[in-house]
């Protein structure tokens, strides 16, 4: 009987073991922006970035 | 809510990923490893190439991309939000009644795809990476408001308000890139995502930084950084955790050169556990030398963990282009 892996609920991963934890891909991402990032606390009313900027209760 | 997307490894749903052709010009070669590229001609309009990880489903929503394409069709949708439990229904731009005209769709599940609107103008420009933002307000209600911006512009090519209900859908949740015919499929390109819930336009890009060589620690059974930092994902080479407390920590490749800010950091790690055995992943960073975890209870089913740190655990601040480019990569088996 074949078994088409395409279709497979469970992949089927050559070498991975049944008693250890297997990390296949690891990476790190990062999101960069060319204005000040700036906390907003959730009890502040602002919600305008430029404004969140200025607001003194942030 | 803030999730930055770029290469995954688990949601392509038709096509692949490349990365030996055409870099620095269907995409930027100095952020991002590789590209989404669709398979060949033929599929269906609609046909899903890709969905990001779902997030917390939304009605607002702010989506963020750089795109590329060479010719394409008129009058279908290309990319947009989406319900990732549903193969058709969302919000997408597209061509609109000339391939270099934005317009904008909404799709019902059933495939019903309407041309809501398009652009005056035609600045919606084939064969050049376009940076795309588009912000969604109050989905699924009779005056949804979304607007798009081409390239980072202050002024909306796109600026539409109605109704939304109806779609099948009542909520968003993830990026989709579905078919749309082109010319040459091989030259079209999605890369940078971001979702956000504030504006996205003054977001540089989305650098992917990849473990590049051994870092401080490998307490593993096997596996070394080359094992995991492929670009298209294979899964027959890994790291191997037996026991509880085992580490892995690798260096990675240097952030893009510049003065910026670095809004949020995330950390994806592609793993399954076995029948027995250790059943969580800590995963996180190694900071200026001190580490810090956060638990994944893992599945038998390879999957992709997130964290995504707004700020570095470690310092409580906002990470810096030097913590950027000091980080290592760090995972830890746990019971």
């Amino acid at each position: 009987m074949s078994i088409d892996v395409t279709k497979a609920v469970v992949p089927i991963v050559p070498g991975v073991s049944p008693v250890r934890i297997s990390v296949t891909k690891a990476l790190v991402i990062a999101v960069i922006t060319s204005t000040p990032v700036v906390f907003h606390i959730s009890s502040c009313p602002c919600i305008e970035p430029l404004k969140i900027k200025l607001c003194p209760l942030c | 809510m803030i999730a930055g997307e770029d290469i995954e490894f688990q949601n392509i749903l038709s096509g692949f990923l490349m990365y030996d052709s055409f870099g620095n010009q269907l995409w930027r070669s100095d952020y991002v490893r590789g590209r989404f590229a669709p398979p060949e001609l033929g599929l269906t309009p609609l046909t899903r190439y890709l969905d990001s990880i779902p997030i917390t489903p939304v009605t607002s929503v702010w989506l963020s991309c750089r795109f590329y394409m060479q010719d394409g069709v008129p009058n279908h949708s290309i990319l947009g939000m989406a319900d990732s439990t549903q193969e058709f229904g969302g919000i997408f731009i597209g061509k609109g009644s000339a391939n270099q005209k934005l317009g904008l769709f909404t799709v019902k599940t059933d495939q019903t795809e309407t041309r809501v609107t398009e652009e005056a103008g035609s600045t919606f420009l084939t064969n050049i990476l376009l940076r795309i933002d588009m912000q969604i307000t109050n989905f699924n209600s009779a005056s949804t408001n979304i607007k798009v911006y081409l390239n980072q512009n202050t002024t909306p090519t796109i600026n539409w308000t109605g109704n939304t209900t109806g779609l099948g859908i009542t909520a968003l949740d993830c990026f989709r890139w579905v078919h749309n015919d082109s010319v040459s499929p091989g030259r079209q390109a999605v890369t940078e995502i971001i979702l956000a819930d504030d504006d996205t336009r003054k977001y540089i890009g989305v650098p992917i930084l990849a473990c590049n060589a051994a870092g401080t620690t490998n307490t593993t059974d096997s596996g070394a950084y080359t094992d995991i930092n492929e670009i298209r994902l294979d899964d027959t080479n890994m790291l191997q955790f037996g026991f509880a407390g085992q580490i892995f920590e690798g260096n990675l490749t240097s952030a893009p050169a510049g003065n910026y800010n670095v809004r949020a950091v995330k950390v994806i790690a592609r793993a399954s556990k076995g029948d027995s055995g250790p059943g969580t992943l800590k995963i996180g960073i190694d900071s200026g030398g001190t580490d810090d975890g956060v638990s994944r209870v893992l599945t038998t089913v390879l999957t992709s963990y997130v964290r995504l740190m707004a700020t570095n655990p470690i310092t409580s601040g906002f990470f810096t282009i030097a913590e950027l480019n000091a980080l290592q990569l760090y995972l830890e088996s746990a019971a």
